[in-house]
C-alpha cells in the first residue's frame, strides 16, 4: 500500500484564506510513504514548510523529487527543515538538462538577492540526482520520471510498490497543439500514466478559461479527465487549482466535470491536508 | 507500430501539424513517423491512409536526386546522413515520387537532441522550388 498526504494543492501561488480552506491554499508538496516506510516528497511548493514540521527529527536520509524549478514548485525549498539539520542527508531529484546543471538552476534560487542562505552553503549532506532515462529505485518504490509537456525541463514521475503505482503529473498541457486527445502513443506522459491505480493531474483551468491559456503549460479539468480515460487511470486526484478558484467554484467545476464528462475513472477531490491510499 | 513517444517527438509534430510548410518526422530507426498535410502533397501520399512508414517502404515512395541527375543512396542521402551524423543538413535535391511528380525542393534536417543530448530523430522542413513539368 501506498499512503499519500497533501501538503500543497494549489497552483502557481500560494491562495490562503478562509474561501480556499477545503481545497487548499499551499503550492504543490506531497508526501508518499510506503509500506516499509520509504519517504518521498514530491515538489517543494509552500506546503513543504508544514510537512517538515510532522517529520521524525531523527531522519538520517530523504529524497526530495522535484517535477520542474518554476516558483510555486520550489518556493518553500529554504524552509525545509532537514536541509538544516547537519545529520541529515538529503538527496534532491529533478530534471536534466546539459545546458544549465540542475545545481545551477536551483542556485539561481537559493543565493541572494532571492533567498539569504546559498544552496551549497546548508548544513545537511546535500546530493543533487539529475532524472536518469532509466527507472531508479528508492527503498521499496521504483521511480521512472519523463519529460512531459510544460514550458521548460519538466518531468512527471511514475512511482510503483510492489503492485501498485501512481502517476504524479501536477504541471501538464497534453492538450497542446492538437485535436485532443490523440491516439495514446502520441500522447504526452502515457507512460508513466498507463494504468496507473491514482493519477495526480494538473487541472488549473476550467474548460471556459481553457482556450485563454493556451501553451501555459496546464490543462482544464474537463481535459484532464478525458487524459484519465485515455491513459485508463483507476483514479484521479485533479491538482495544481488555478489560485482564482475558491472552494465553491471547485466544487462547482468538479460537479460539472462528473456530469459533463463520460469518466471512465473515479474523480476524487484532492483537498489539501487529506491522506489517500492506494 | 505504436508505441509511446517522447516529448520532443510530440512536439515536433505538433509543430508540424500546426504550420503551413511541409514537414516529414523520421526516427533514428529511419521509420518515417509522420508528415504534415502539404508534405502528403509531396510525396503524393496521406498520412491517415500510409501511417508510419519503414525506410524500405517511403525510400520506394520518393527517390532523392542531386543536381547532376545523380541518385542520392544510404550514404549521401541527406535524410540519413542527418539521422547518422545528428547534425543538421540544408541542401537542394531533385525528388521524384512514385506518381512521377518531379521536384526541386530544398531542404533542412535539424536533428531532434533533447536536453539530456538523447537523439530523437530528424525533423525535416522542405521548401518547394520548383514544380517540374
Amino acid at each position: 500500500m501506498i499512503a499519500l498526504k497533501l501538503w500543497g494543492t494549489r497552483g502557481s501561488l500560494a491562495t490562503p484564506g478562509l474561501d480556499t480552506v477545503k481545497y487548499g491554499g499551499n503550492t504543490a508538496c506531497v508526501e508518499v510513504r510506503g509500506q516499509d516506510g520509504t519517504l518521498l516528497i514530491l515538489d517543494a511548493g509552500t506546503g513543504i514548510r508544514l510537512l517538515s514540521t510532522a517529520l521524525d527529527p531523527n531522519l538520517t536520509e530523504i529524497h526530495l523529487l522535484l517535477t520542474h524549478l518554476h516558483m510555486d514548485h520550489i518556493q518553500g525549498l529554504g524552509f525545509f527543515g532537514p536541509l538544516y539539520n547537519p545529520r541529515t542527508h538529503v538527496h534532491i531529484w529533478g530534471p536534466a538538462s546539459h545546458i544549465v546543471r540542475l545545481s545551477a538552476r536551483l542556485g539561481r534560487y537559493m543565493s541572494p538577492p532571492l533567498f539569504p542562505v546559498r544552496l551549497m552553503e546548508l548544513p545537511c549532506k546535500l546530493t543533487i540526482h539529475e532524472i536518469p532515462h532509466t527507472p531508479f529505485t528508492i527503498g521499496e518504490f521504483t521511480i521512472m520520471g519523463e519529460f512531459i509537456c510544460h514550458p521548460g525541463p519538466t518531468v512527471g514521475y511514475r512511482i510503483t510498490s510492489q503492485s501498485k503505482s501512481i502517476a504524479y503529473i501536477p504541471d501538464h498541457e497534453p492538450a497542446l497543439g492538437t485535436t485532443y486527445p490523440l491516439s495514446v502513443d502520441w500522447l504526452s506522459g502515457y507512460k508513466i500514466a498507463n494504468n496507473v491505480d491514482l493519477l495526480i493531474h494538473d487541472a488549473q483551468y476550467s474548460p471556459e478559461e481553457y482556450p485563454h491559456h493556451i501553451g501555459w503549460g496546464h490543462s482544464s479539468l474537463h481535459d484532464a479527465c478525458h487524459y484519465a480515460n485515455a491513459v485508463q487511470a483507476a483514479r484521479m486526484l485533479p491538482f495544481h487549482y488555478d489560485p482564482r478558484h475558491n472552494d465553491a467554484f471547485m466544487d462547482n467545476l468538479m460537479y460539472r466535470a462528473q456530469s459533463e464528462v463520460a469518466l471512465n475513472f473515479d474523480l476524487i477531490p484532492a483537498y489539501e491536508g487529506h491522506v489517500y491510499h492506494v | 507500430m505504436t508505441y509511446p513517444k517522447e516529448l520532443e517527438v510530440i512536439l515536433a509534430r505538433h509543430l508540424a501539424s500546426s504550420l503551413a510548410i511541409p514537414m516529414f518526422l523520421i526516427n533514428p530507426q529511419a521509420d518515417l513517423i509522420y508528415f504534415n498535410t502539404l508534405a502528403e502533397r509531396i510525396l503524393g501520399q496521406r498520412y491517415d491512409e500510409t501511417g508510419v512508414l519503414t525506410y524500405a517502404e517511403w525510400s520506394t515512395l520518393m527517390t532523392f536526386r542531386d543536381k547532376d541527375g545523380n541518385k542520392l543512396v544510404e550514404h549521401n542521402n541527406p535524410f540519413l546522413v542527418s539521422l547518422r551524423t545528428e547534425k543538421l543538413i540544408n541542401q537542394q535535391l531533385w525528388l521524384e515520387t512514385i506518381n512521377q511528380n518531379k521536384q526541386c525542393l530544398t531542404i533542412s534536417c535539424i536533428p531532434l537532441l533533447g536536453q539530456t543530448y538523447h537523439f530523437f530523430g530528424v525533423l525535416v522542413i522542405v521548401e518547394s522550388q520548383v514544380e517540374a513539368e
